[in-house]
Formats: structure tokens, sequence, C-alpha cells
């Protein structure tokens, strides 16, 4: 069981992230939510790719064949705080163009699509 | 939808989706027991073969190098797609100048305030290049050094406001450097197609390892990035500084 709990820590800035998204009354707020939500998966392909034990796939100190973790998942995990970054940006410039619009940042009192 | 029926909802699609998590992590190996065969391989060949000490630098510029072109694009695209959505907007609603902001003449900022902005820059431009050109030596590279030394946008609106941040990173070369560089990379992808019959195959020097100009393709590609995030990021800024700004009064000349 406790092998697996490092995967739970991932799994808890997961559920917060969501609980706040679905609780929100700001849009602000709310992609802010979805960032945490989303550095979960930051913190999850990182446990997948450590090996016990091992340095950083960095050979500039360690002798090469020293025992590192999985060098693909980190640069996986680049990709993904690259994108994560992108989203939160666009969807923040949704949101202020949506406070333009409509004089409020409140999910709720925006109701109905509007063309 | 009510907040009840979307805390239901919530709840509902919740539940599934725990099932569906622990079902899926059912079957991974233990924590620290990773398996994959792969970047063990990279670990032992590629400080060797491409003369490199940081492998994730090597995967994301080289044995991975088209993932990191759509990677790459996917920025590219969506500051684009930023500056589509807010400029439209504009145009709409605030064509004209903002009218200056009386309640906020008196307000200024403080010397302190500039001076601990233009050092703050200082330091933040040293710290973001010296991580962009080590992408090969050190855990840096091009999309974190980028990123960090864009931080100058931020720093110049809020230490100095709009005015000066439209002065010294206007618009136009902004975008214009943004795209040659994107650019860039895919130019480079097929210029080593032609010459060497594979996407993205590195094709120069590698030069010796740890030294400043080595790794061949790599050391370029991760300058294209550097320079394209850089510039992305601070178009970014400069479209929600023009967003967000405040007009404030000419500064009259002291």
């Amino acid at each position: 069981m406790i092998a697996y709990l490092p995967f739970a820590v991932a799994a808890w800035i997961f559920v917060i992230g969501v609980y706040g998204m679905a609780t929100s009354r700001n849009l602000i707020h709310l992609i802010l939510c979805l960032a945490v939500a989303q550095s979960a998966t930051y913190v999850l392909i990182l446990e997948v790719g450590y090996r016990l034990g091992a340095t950083a796939p960095v050979f500039s100190d360690v002798l090469p064949g020293t025992r590192a973790v999985d060098p693909v998942v980190d640069a996986l995990t680049l990709t993904d705080i690259v994108v994560g970054a992108t989203v939160t940006a666009l969807l923040l410039a949704f949101a202020l163009r949506i406070h333009k619009r409509r004089k409020t940042l409140d999910p709720e009192l925006l109701r109905g699509m509007e063309g | 939808m009510s907040a009840r029926a979307r805390t239901a909802m919530t709840a509902a699609s919740g539940a599934v989706l725990l099932v569906l998590t622990i079902l899926g992590c059912a079957g991974l190996p233990p924590f620290g027991h990773y398996p994959g065969p792969y970047g063990i391989l990279l670990n032992l060949v590629a400080p060797h073969e491409r003369q490199i000490p940081n492998i994730v630098t090597a995967v994301n510029f080289d044995y991975r190098g088209v993932d990191t072109l759509g990677e790459e694009y996917i920025f590219f695209a969506a500051v684009a797609g930023i500056a589509l959505v807010l400029r439209n907007d504009r145009k709409r609603t605030t064509e004209q100048p903002l009218p200056p902001n009386r309640e906020l003449h008196g307000e200024r900022r403080t010397d302190a305030i500039r001076a601990f902005s233009a050092l703050a820059i200082a330091v933040t431009v040293a710290f973001g290049v010296y991580l962009a050109i080590h992408a090969a030596q050190t855990p840096g590279g091009g999309f974190q050094g980028g990123a960090i030394t864009s931080g100058i946008g931020a720093l110049l609106f809020a230490g100095l406001g709009y005015r000066t941040l439209s002065r010294l990173a206007p618009q136009a070369p902004a975008e214009a450097v943004e795209a040659v560089a994107a650019g860039a990379f895919a130019a480079i992808g097929l210029a080593t197609l032609v010459a060497t019959g594979a996407f993205l195959r590195n094709a120069l020097p590698l030069g010796g390892e740890g030294q400043l100009f080595s790794t061949g393709t790599i050391a370029v590609i991760n300058l294209c990035v550097a320079v394209e995030v850089c510039a992305g990021f601070i178009l970014l800024f400069l479209e929600f500084a023009h967003e967000t700004r405040i007009e404030r009064p000419e500064p009259e000349n002291r």
C-alpha cells in the first residue's frame, strides 16, 4: 500500500482542483483551479518515471551509467507545463472578454450562449 | 443548472472517475520501479552518442524533436489565438484610447519601485539567458530560459508601467521575432531532411561534451525555442497589459 502512496498525492491535487472548479463563483478562480488540477499530471508523470535511489538524468557531475530517473517522462512533463501555461493564458483571455461584455465573472450569472 | 444539480453531477462523474482511476492504477508498477526500457537505454547511450550530459534536452530536441516541434506550435497557436480573441474584442469596444484616470493623477510609482524593477530585470535576464544557453550541460533549456527571460515583460509593466513596456517591447518586432524563431525550428527540420534524409536528424558537428558550443542541431534548435518562447510570452504580457492598463497622464519633464 505504501508503495502507491505517492500516487495518492497526485490524485489529491487533482481532486482539490476539480472541487474548486465545481464550486467556483469566479471565472479567474475557476481557471486557477483548473491549473491546480492540471499540475496533478506533472506530479503523476514525474512519479511514474521515478526509480528508487536515482538521480536526475543530467550527467554533468555524475558519471554516465549512474542510476537516473527516466528522461522521457521528464521531457513529457516539460511539454505538459508548456501546454498548461498556454491553456491558462487562453482561458484568461476568454475571461477578460467575458468580463468586458457581460460585466461579470460569476458563472452563475452567465446563463445562455451569446453569438 | 442549479447549484444542487451541479453538485450532484460532479459527485456522480467523480465517482465514475474514481472507479476508473483505481482500475487504471491497479496495473501500475509500485512507486520507484519504473520498468520502461527506453529511458534507461537513452541514459546509457545518449551522453556518448550526442556528447550531451543533459538527457532531457537530448530527448526534447533530438530523439523526440518532432514532438517538441508540435509542442512549440501549440504554444505559437495559443499566443496567436489570444491575440485574435483580445484584439477582435478591442476593436469593437475600446478603439479609442482610455480617458486619463483623474483619481490616479497624483499616484506615481516611487523611485524605489522603479529602481527595484530595473535591478530585477537585470537579474532576470542574466538568469534566463544562462538557463537557456546551458541546455546541454545543466538542467536548463530553451523553454525554461525563454519563459524566465520573458518575465521582464511583467516586470516592465508592473514596475515601470504600460507605456514603458510598449515602448521597449513594441508589438510588431516581437511578433516578427516569434514567427521567425518558430519557423526556424521547422526550417532546421526540413534542412536536415534534405541533407541527411531524416527529419531533425542531428547533422551538425557535435563538439566536445560539456562545452558551450556543442551537441550540433540540439543547441541551434534550443536557441530557436528560447527566442520563440521569450517573444511569445512578451507578446502575451503586451496583450494582457494593453487590456488592463490604466491610462496615466504623460509624465511631465522633470
